[in-house]
């Protein structure tokens, strides 16, 4: 059950996705502008074969019977999230202070226990890339609000 | 003239000159390799070295970066399942299928290949026949374009061969991101609900990185994880033997003509010339079978094509000073900053330059080979890392390489976004590469439809007038409806027969 | 491979720690202390990258700091003026923003800036756009360009390198300014590069862009936006000779460094001061040449007041080009 509800639902999202999409540009075009100058003439095309295509998709989904499901689905959530902390925090805190972070917490959840590889790593890459980005190449990536060195 | 060779080839066999053409290429194939650093991204780290150079070395170096980064891509594509520059994505689709059997070796070792022969014989062509291709080249209006980019897409049905609607499903979506941003006609905001940051668009490396590359770090993260196995077999390039190039020499002859062709062709490119040479080779190998699980003509049609382009591309910049992509542009700058006015007259007042130029980029293709071998050996090392640090080493890339694409934060939160959402359709059996390729042929795809709709004056029909792109329009709705046919038909027999 | 790890990250550590010190007995307490960052908002390696990348050493120079060019895409440019609008005013990030982010684009679209965001710093460069036709074409003077069009409406195409550009507006200007507008058709192409294609194939028969363009193409102007004639290029006719009404006589593609509103007045005027001295090196007018960028200084008062009437005047343009 809970694989068909994975299954059905993506698809579903995408129907309902495309479907708002095209009321947001309106079903058919009102302005009477040559399909050349419409903005909107093209996303229809795209959007009305996407309707279709969906809907067969759907269609298929429900069907069909079995699926994969499941793994390690909270893992790869935490992993998740922490690439989202990453975007945020990268131009707030700094290349370096986010990179090591987010090192440290994806070896954590990976499996890896011993403190000094860890930090070894968590250190080394992103430290070796502002390195090479900041003070190198003077191409530099964010730094953190501590200092403009790293 | 042969002074003038002479002259050229003094200006390559300086100690400057050599080491500029090894450095380049080195450096161009280590940036490529990285996931999310594309030519583009690898041309400006270089561009700042040039500006105080002397003219032919600043010139070769963007040449040997460019080329290096083209066939840098493929190694990552192989090896990773990432394509370190959008314009390797096709690669991906029987390279790395290859890698997982553990033949990741001789994957890499075709694609070398087929990227050596590609780019000798653009470079050829190029010296040859550059101001007659580039005549011919002005025969492709946008209405011919749009024939050509409309079989392009067709590519999608060559590549979603598993689940069929999946994969149209997949390349719509990618059609619907190209639209995001301001319209190419009228400028008027598309899909931006408002938000500034949206006028720009998406960035097509940030979504190709995103579904590619962090999406793979997800699923291998929700899979289990094997604790101490290599994170792919791979002990260094395998070339090809010559036997086994019996039957696929066409092949690379196609993937080479159409790389060449396409790369002349303005604002279309090394991932159209990809996608292109990619869906004609399934339509015609003798192999088409296996494509998509790992056959060699797969990698030899993406890699033949891709690295034609730097030649071909080269074409309009050298003959009529019209630069046919963005990094030519950039190269058409530094000749500008050199003293030399790029332009019609460009090879009959610098011959000496022009022939060095020539001379360089053999040399650089010449040298993929050996460099690409010494690279994939300094990778190797790398992939036997344990599975934990490789992702977490992707994942730390990807954003370095993101972040600096065009410098605008945003694109991390579309990366992100990107490698989420496809995460959740890769687990569900969408194919990523339709969408890539939605994403690289749309924009150009609505652009020359319009303008071709603009030159007759709102007129479908007068689209047929030209016979170059009837033909086009015909094949490609051909390719596009046959496979669709045949699957109904079978699905039909099959319940029949049940 | 864990020890390599720890090596080059003590090495980076080492080279930062060095770095650090260098830096802080540089000069401590006074502008500027660290480098100052040129915000290109293009990609590397077009026209606009060039010339800053070209004027980022004499710059540097002139400040006696270091300075360093960063690129920002996006949006023609809009992306890094309105990343730059939201930044703090410390005059350590400048960007060099043309006619089009600064006047235009602000006024047809919704983005987080506006007139009074900026702090203009100094222009550079202003190059008069002029109006281009194949040089194979039967097109000899402005004259019969109005005659082939006025008999013709409808049938004749100029290109641009996307809506909104100076490429763009340049078209609008003469087409406008001669009251022909309606009887031409735009045709936007993705880049410079495809629209010559276009006019060396035949699809479009007019262009308007800067001197630059006629170094690469086939190409012959036919009328300058110019106060005056040309120099070197005596038997050009000016826009306002050809009978193009003013304001839509002069249209110059012009650029120049902005920081964020609010920048402190001293640290402005000294920019500005570096900013002249870099601009009149002879090192940067020689690479200035050779890019054919015509540069002209203004002080940080002077731009001030020119940007604020551009704003104004651009007005005109927006409403005749249906932007």
């Amino acid at each position: 059950m809970t694989a068909l509800f994975e299954r059905a639902g993506v698809t579903l999202a995408l129907f309902l996705a495309s479907g708002a999409m095209m009321a947001s540009i309106g079903w058919r075009d009102t302005t009477g502008m040559p399909p050349a100058f419409s903005p909107e003439f093209f996303p229809r095309i795209v959007l009305s074969v996407l309707l279709v295509l969906t809907a067969l998709g759907l269609a298929l989904e429900l069907a069909r019977k079995g699926g994969s499901s499941g793994g390690q689905i909270l893992r790869a959530a935490v992993l998740a999230a922490a690439m989202v902390a990453f975007a945020w925090a990268m131009t707030r805190l700094g290349f370096f202070l986010t990179g090591a972070g987010f090192s440290v917490l994806a070896l954590l959840l990976l499996g890896l226990r011993n403190p000094l590889v860890i930090g070894a790593f968590a250190l080394g890459v992103p430290g070796a890339l502002v390195g090479l980005f900041n003070h190198v190449l003077i191409m530099p990536l964010p730094t953190s609000p501590f200092s403009h060195m790293f | 003239m042969l002074s003038t060779f002479g002259d050229s080839l003094a200006l390559l066999t300086s100690v400057e000159a050599i080491l500029t053409l090894i450095l380049g290429t080195m450096l161009g194939i280590i940036l490529g390799a990285l996931p999310g650093i594309g030519s583009t991204v690898a041309v400006a780290i270089i561009l700042p070295f040039t500006l105080g150079m002397s003219q032919a070395p600043a010139v070769l170096l963007l040449l040997a970066v460019y080329a290096g980064s083209v066939y840098g891509g493929s190694i990552s594509a192989i090896l990773i399942n990432t394509p370190g520059t959008p314009q390797s994505a096709a690669t991906t689709f029987d390279g790395y299928p290859m890698a997982q059997r553990g033949e990741a070796g001789r994957a890499l070792g075709w694609a070398t290949m087929a990227s050596v022969a590609g780019g000798i014989v653009s470079v050829l062509l190029l010296i040859l026949a550059a101001p007659q291709l580039a005549r011919l080249a002005l025969n492709f209006g946008p209405i011919e374009t749009f024939g050509l980019l409309l079989l392009g897409l067709t590519c999608i049905v060559a590549v979603s061969s598993g689940d069929m609607i999946k994969g149209l499903i997949a390349g719509a979506l990618g059609l619907l991101l190209a639209m995001v941003g301001g319209d190419p006609i009228t400028g008027t905001p598309r899909f931006t609900f408002g938000d500034f940051r949206l006028i720009a668009g998406f960035d097509l490396l940030a979504i190709v990185i995103g579904v590619f590359a962090l999406s793979e770090v997800l699923l291998r993260v929700s899979e289990k994880l094997s604790g101490t196995a290599e994170f792919v077999s791979f002990k260094g390039i395998v070339l090809p033997r010559l036997a086994e190039w019996k039957g696929r020499l066409k092949g690379l002859a196609k993937s080479i003509a159409l790389g060449c062709g396409i790369g002349v062709l303005p604002g279309t490119g090394a991932a159209t010339a990809a996608f292109v040479s990619y869906a004609e080779a399934r339509r015609s190998s003798p192999n088409s079978g296996n494509f998509g699980k790992g056959e060699p003509d797969g990698i030899i049609a993406s890699e033949g094509a891709n690295n034609a382009v730097t030649g071909g591309a080269l074409v309009p910049t050298m003959a009529l000073g019209i630069p046919g992509d963005a990094v030519t542009a950039v190269m058409l700058a530094t000749l500008t900053l050199h003293g030399i006015t790029p332009g019609v007259r460009l090879m009959q007042d610098n011959p000496t330059l022009i022939g060095a130029i020539f001379a360089g980029l053999m040399v650089i293709n010449l040298l993929l080979l050996p460099l690409g071998m010494l690279a994939s050996a300094m990778a190797a090392p790398l992939l036997r890392m344990r599975e934990a640090f490789m992702l977490t080493a992707i994942t730390l890339l990807c954003f370095v390489g993101v972040y600096f694409v065009r410098g605008n934060p945003f694109d991390l939160w579309v990366m992100v976004a990107a490698g989420i959402s496809g995460f959740i359709l890769r687990r569900q059996g969408f194919p990523m590469a339709p969408l890539v390729i939605g994403m690289v042929l749309g924009p150009t795809l609505e652009m020359t439809l319009r303008q071709g709709l603009i030159i007759t004056n709102g007129s479908f029909g007068a689209f047929f007038a030209s016979p170059i792109a009837a033909t086009l329009i015909v094949i490609a709705i051909a390719t596009l409806c046959w496979p669709l046919l045949s699957a109904a038909r079978g699905r039909f027999r099959s319940r029949r027969g049940a | 491979m864990i020890s390599r790890s720890i090596s080059t990250g003590l090495m980076g550590a080492v080279a930062a720690a060095g770095l650090c010190l260098t830096a802080q007995t540089a000069q401590a307490g006074e502008f500027p202390e660290r480098a100052i960052n040129l915000i290109v908002p293009f990609n590397a390696g077009g026209g606009t990258d060039l010339l800053i990348r070209g004027f980022a050493p004499h710059f540097a120079e002139a400040i006696g700091g270091q300075a360093f060019v960063s690129n920002m895409a996006g949006g023609a440019g809009t992306v890094a003026a309105s990343a730059l609008a939201g930044q703090r005013a410390d005059g350590y990030q400048l960007g060099y923003f043309s006619i089009t982010i600064a006047t235009i684009q602000p006024q047809i679209r919704e983005v987080p800036y506006g007139l009074d965001s900026w702090t203009p710093v100094c222009a550079v460069a202003a190059s008069p756009t002029m109006f281009f036709v194949a040089a194979d074409s039967p097109f000899q003077s402005m004259d019969d360009v109005v005659t082939a069009v006025r008999d013709n409406p409808g049938q004749y195409l100029y290109g641009s390198s996307g809506p909104g550009a100076i490429t763009h507006l340049s078209m609008v200007a003469a087409f406008e300014g001669l009251g022909l507008s309606d009887h031409v058709r735009h045709l936007p192409f993705q880049g410079s590069g495809p629209a010559m294609q276009g006019m060396a194939a035949g699809t479009i028969q007019f262009f308007g862009d800067t001197e630059l363009l006629m170094q690469g193409g086939d190409l012959r102007p036919l009328m300058v936006f110019n106060a005056e004639r040309l120099e070197h290029l005596p038997d050009l006719p000016t826009a306002r000779e050809v009978g193009v009404q003013a304001p839509l006589d002069e249209l110059y593609l012009w650029g120049g460094l902005f920081a964020p509103a609010g920048l402190d007045q001293a640290v402005r005027d000294q920019l500005s001061e570096a900013c002249r001295v870099a601009t009149e090196s002879d090192g940067f007018r020689e690479f200035a040449d050779r890019t054919g960028t015509v540069l002209r200084y203004m002080d940080a008062d002077t731009f001030d007041a020119f940007y604020r009437e551009a704003f104004g005047a651009a007005s005109t343009l927006i409403e005749a080009s249906g932007l």
